[in-house]
């Protein structure tokens, strides 16, 4: 490397680096000294999925799996599905379909493209529990954190409240018609969060999105009709 | 006998303590360069410290560190996204606030996982050729090589932004 180039990357390099805040020195060392276990709950985890697979082609080997007949059991009550990768609308549709009826709701403008999503959905026997569809950037580059990403939450009754985090601020705003809460944390992420239908929904953004833009994807969301994904005709 | 052994042990583990604290902010900021969060660098740290405890040498501490504590912080992120792939998305802990966004970094990520760890070992954790060498178990010429390599390919990533 000629001197320009080593003086280029010498100086580009401390430069950055220099950016970076260290953590307190107090956290430097660990408290505890003694060594952590090295087995940790991971490793037991694969431990007993492999005992369960052994198990599982033992018995098949055996011949002694048999085709189950209907359970005289209810099915589980929650649900619980991730399922990255879908078209947008096939992961609406999937969140509606399996919502017991709540009004799941769908945005149809957002601040960002290139975003693909991916959802959670927990219900129980009286309804829904919870929904969480994500967008995240369908190219995760660079690693670490993304901060244009949405998070769309809609929980049930049952669902405590959650409490302002602290040095959380708090605002009241208008969202779609209802009296809610624009709310900034530390880290710059904001959430909106409001009732409606007997449900409390949130949008949660990354840090890169700010507050008027969450409160515009808010305004422009429309309930979701079928297991397409498609939204009610204003 | 027992005495003298225990009296070895504790300069050991003042002499350890130095190093370690000695190499710490080097070595989290190089790190943090590979994309680690600002929590995952200091728990790769920590544990590393932990298994430094049980080495007898303490030369080269800062190339040691950067290697143990990288293969530490890679095997949890593994871990994180096998187990919990929707919580590792939806963390967002990191030392970095957004406007503070380096470009640099963000280019390096970019380049083969090679030429990252040998740039940040060199220019961010502050090895020398041999001892980068050494840490990560390449020729010298290699890393020579290298890094010459990924310096021109980060400058010219830079430039077209």
């Amino acid at each position: 490397m000629d001197d320009k180039m080593e003086r280029w990357t010498v100086t580009a390099f401390d430069d950055a680096a220099a950016r970076i805040a260290l953590p307190p020195r107090e956290r430097w060392l660990p408290t505890d000294r003694r060594p952590r276990s090295s087995l940790p709950s991971t490793a037991l985890s694969f431990a007993l999925v492999a005992i369960v697979l052994a198990v599982a082609l033992w018995l098949v080997a055996d011949g002694r799996i048999v085709p189950a007949g209907p359970s005289a059991k209810p099915a589980p009550t929650n649900l619980i599905r991730l399922a990255p990768g879908g078209t947008e609308a096939q992961t609406w549709g999937a969140v509606w379909s399996r919502s017991k009826g709540a009004t799941v709701l769908r945005p149809t403008w957002l601040s960002e493209a290139d975003l693909g999503p991916s959802y959670d959905v927990v219900t129980t026997s009286k309804g829904l529990y919870r929904y969480v569809v994500g967008y995240y950037p369908k190219i995760v580059f660079p690693s670490g954190p993304q901060p244009w990403h949405f998070l769309f939450i809609a929980e049930g009754s049952d669902v405590l409240t959650p409490r302002l985090g602290t040095g959380d601020s708090a605002e009241y705003v208008s969202v779609r018609g209802q009296t809610g809460q624009l709310i900034t944390a530390t880290n710059g992420e904001v959430r909106v969060v409001w009732m409606e239908n007997g449900i409390r929904y949130t949008i949660q953004a990354g840090s890169g999105i700010p507050g008027s833009d969450v409160l515009r994807v808010a305004e422009s969301m429309m309930r979701v009709v079928d297991a397409d994904g498609k939204v009610a005709t204003p | 006998m027992e005495t003298a052994r225990a009296y070895s042990t504790q300069v050991n583990e003042t002499a350890w303590d130095e190093a370690y604290l000695d190499a710490y902010p080097d070595v989290y900021r190089g790190l943090v360069a590979l994309g680690a969060r600002g929590d995952e660098a200091e728990d790769a740290l920590q544990d590393a410290f932990l298994r430094g405890l049980e080495r007898a040498d303490i030369s080269r501490a800062a190339g040691w560190l950067f290697v143990v504590s990288l293969r530490r912080w890679r095997r949890r992120r593994f871990r994180e996204r096998i187990f919990s792939p929707l919580r590792a998305v939806m963390r967002s802990e990191h030392p970095m606030e957004p406007e503070l966004r380096i470009d640099l970094f963000d280019a390096l990520a970019r380049l083969p996982r090679r030429q990252r760890e040998v740039l940040v070992a060199r220019y961010v954790v502050g090895l020398s050729q041999e001892e980068t060498a050494a840490s990560l178990g390449i020729a010298r010429g290699t890393v020579a090589a290298t890094t010459t390599q990924a310096a021109r390919a980060l400058r010219t990533r830079l430039e077209e932004r």
